[in-house]
């Protein structure tokens, strides 16, 4: 579970996130929605403690960011959509890497490798240096190195950016295995049909704010419209920067 | 530790697969040593070949004897030459009489090798002069010595090897160099290029400390630095075997007491030389960024060893304390064959590892911050 509690950041005087309050629960998949430039990268970066709020706290199982942040980051896995690979590594080297990273156990790698690329699917890939891959390849190496210690919660910024429609399907359904398994997701988007086809909480942002939370049916009834785009809209105000 | 370990052990396989650089790692290392080896052979060869002196002349038929003494001692009639000597008409008759005979011996002085030339011929003609003039003091019994009453005897106090250590010096410049460019491209790599290839972000919010990850990137490059040493090191015993450098007086060897020396010395200095880099790359917004001021950077030691070539700069205790300027003088002394005491040596590895300690701090407080490990660019 990943708490944030009235989280401020500050760029000298932009304001990127003013007040943020939201939770994503155990087991669920949980979206931030809002428009580019809402503050949603720099959320999940203050949950990963790459960057420090300026006020506020963030809690994941319990641990504070702040004062725990190694405990935090062994109980996260990480994917962005700029996933970097190292090309020069085959796939299993950059595994191994992430795994000792996380300090799993030297004798337990190899059955950790295994359960990871039959989850995705790319045990084919494995021994292949990733310089040349597809999207879709690069995708699952950056999947398979954020779940190789096996996390409690997996924070994805803008995952599907980039991806063609196979991978795309391949993320959402990898991503409902997961919650079924206990894990939390948190993932960003400014695509609305993406979080509508996923997602069981909602979070709107809007100029670094939650304007909404709440399951998609609660978020129809909030903007008092029956159709979801039509409540995104009302609550967000606009349209704008927001993809169907 | 262990997270430590990691990245060493990904940081290294990761560089060694780099072949590019490596290559231009080696070329540098082996090609330098090479390059001086040469140029010095081709030294060595024209100050000890004598070449012949080629000399136009007038009114040779007047002075057959000067011009048998001159022609046993290299010197070549030549009418394109630009040294003139003039034998005038009455060589004989003022010799017979033994009253002075004027040559005149002309050139272009400005020019050193015909300068150099019409020195020869005028210290030749000296010198047959002076045999003559001795000849007929012994044909009037009296002895030649009076003429000398004091007499100048030349000597030499350098050692052999001091003799050799102004071109070595050019050398231990290399040394010091190597210690940068071994390490170079790999610390741009594992920095910089890690941060333009998006994966410094995800690396950075894994569970380790910076302290960890730039301390296994600081490994890494300082493995690569040690080989560049290495290479140099042994690309220079090789090649200066092929040097005649005896042929003017002067031995140059690197014995293993000496090589160990230079290593104790060397060894810090690369890690010093890994840690500034990783931290100048970092703090470079991007990668070819980080490339101009790692180039400059590697000119540090070359500037380090001009000041005190030029300025002569004696050694004093508190130099050995500054790394690079110590270094510099470590390394003449064991190149000249003098003895390095413990104490400057002591003094200079404690203050580089020191210097180093403060770049690894700095560099693992400069991987925490935002516009480091996402770019300023973002």
């Amino acid at each position: 579970m990943i708490t944030l509690t009235d989280v401020y950041k500050n760029f000298g005087d932009v304001v990127a996130v003013d007040g943020l309050s939201c939770t994503a629960p155990q087991a669920m998949i949980t979206g931030l929605l809002g428009p580019n430039g809402a503050g949603k990268t720099t959320a999940l970066r203050c949950i990963y403690g790459l960057t420090q709020p300026s006020r506020g706290t963030i809690d994941v199982d319990g641990f504070s960011v702040r004062d725990a942040l190694i405990e935090v980051r062994r109980r996260l896995g990480i994917f962005t959509d700029k996933f970097g690979l190292y090309d020069r590594l085959s796939a299993r080297e950059q595994l191994v890497y992430f795994a000792r990273l996380n300090g799993v156990a030297e004798k337990d790698i190899p059955d950790r490798l295994d359960r990871v690329s039959r989850l995705l699917d790319m045990a084919d890939i494995l021994d292949r240096r990733t310089e040349g891959f597809s999207q879709g390849q690069r995708m699952k190496v950056g999947l398979a190195r954020a779940l190789v210690h096996e996390p409690g919660n997996l924070v994805l910024d803008e995952p599907t950016r980039g991806l063609d429609v196979m991978s795309t399907r391949n993320l959402r359904s990898l991503l409902r295995e997961l919650r079924s398994d206990g894990v939390t997701i948190i993932f960003s988007s400014h695509v609305m049909q993406e979080v509508a086809a996923l997602c069981d909480r909602v979070v709107v942002m809007r100029a670094g704010k939650a304007c909404a939370e709440g399951t998609p049916d609660q978020l129809c009834e909030q903007a008092g419209e029956s159709d979801l785009e039509e409540a995104f809209i009302t609550l967000i105000g606009t349209a704008e920067g927001i993809a169907a | 530790m262990n997270a430590l370990n990691a990245v060493f052990r990904k940081e290294l396989k990761d560089a060694s697969r780099d072949r590019r650089s490596i290559l231009a790692s080696v070329a540098f290392a082996v090609f330098g040593p090479l390059l001086v080896a040469g140029v010095m052979t081709v030294t060595v060869e024209k100050r000890t070949v004598a070449e012949d002196i080629h000399v136009q002349a007038s009114g040779l038929e007047h002075a057959p004897d000067l011009v048998d003494f001159l022609a046993s001692r290299q010197v070549v009639w030549d009418d394109e030459s630009r040294v003139h000597l003039e034998i005038p008409e009455d060589y004989a008759r003022r010799y017979m009489e033994g009253q002075p005979v004027k040559l005149v011996v002309s050139a272009d002085r400005s020019r050193t090798s015909l300068a150099r030339d019409a020195e020869r011929l005028e210290m030749l003609i000296s010198a047959y002069s002076a045999d003559l003039g001795a000849l007929r003091l012994m044909l009037r019994g009296i002895s030649p010595v009076l003429t000398q009453p004091l007499t100048i005897e030349r000597r030499d106090e350098s050692s052999r090897e001091a003799r050799a250590s102004v071109i070595l010096s050019l050398l231990g410049i290399y040394f010091l160099l190597a210690a940068f460019i071994g390490s170079m491209a790999v610390a741009i790599d594992t920095s910089a290029g890690e941060r333009e290839r998006n994966s410094l972000e995800v690396l950075m919010a894994q569970p380790v400390s910076s302290l960890a990850v730039f301390s296994g990137k600081w490994l890494t490059a300082t493995v690569f630095g040690l080989l560049g040493i290495a290479l140099v090191l042994i690309a220079s015993k090789i090649a200066f075997t092929f040097v005649p450098l005896a042929r003017i007086g002067v031995s140059f060897s690197i014995d293993l007491e000496t090589g160990l020396l230079m290593l104790a010395s060397l060894v810090p200095l690369a890690g010093l030389a890994a840690a500034l880099q990783l931290c100048l790359a970092m703090w470079a917004k991007t990668y070819k960024e980080a490339s101009s001021y790692l180039s400059m950077l590697s000119f540090a030691p070359a500037v380090v060893a001009m000041i005190v070539v030029v300025q002569e700069i004696e050694p004093e205790t508190w130099m050995f304390g500054i790394p690079l300027l110590g270094h510099q003088q470590i390394l003449n002394q064991l190149m000249r064959a003098e003895a390095v005491g413990i104490g400057p040596m002591a003094l200079l590895v404690v203050s580089t590892v020191a210097f180093t300690a403060i770049a690894i701090a700095f560099g693992s407080r400069l991987l925490t911050q935002e516009k480091i490990v996402f770019g300023q660019l973002d």
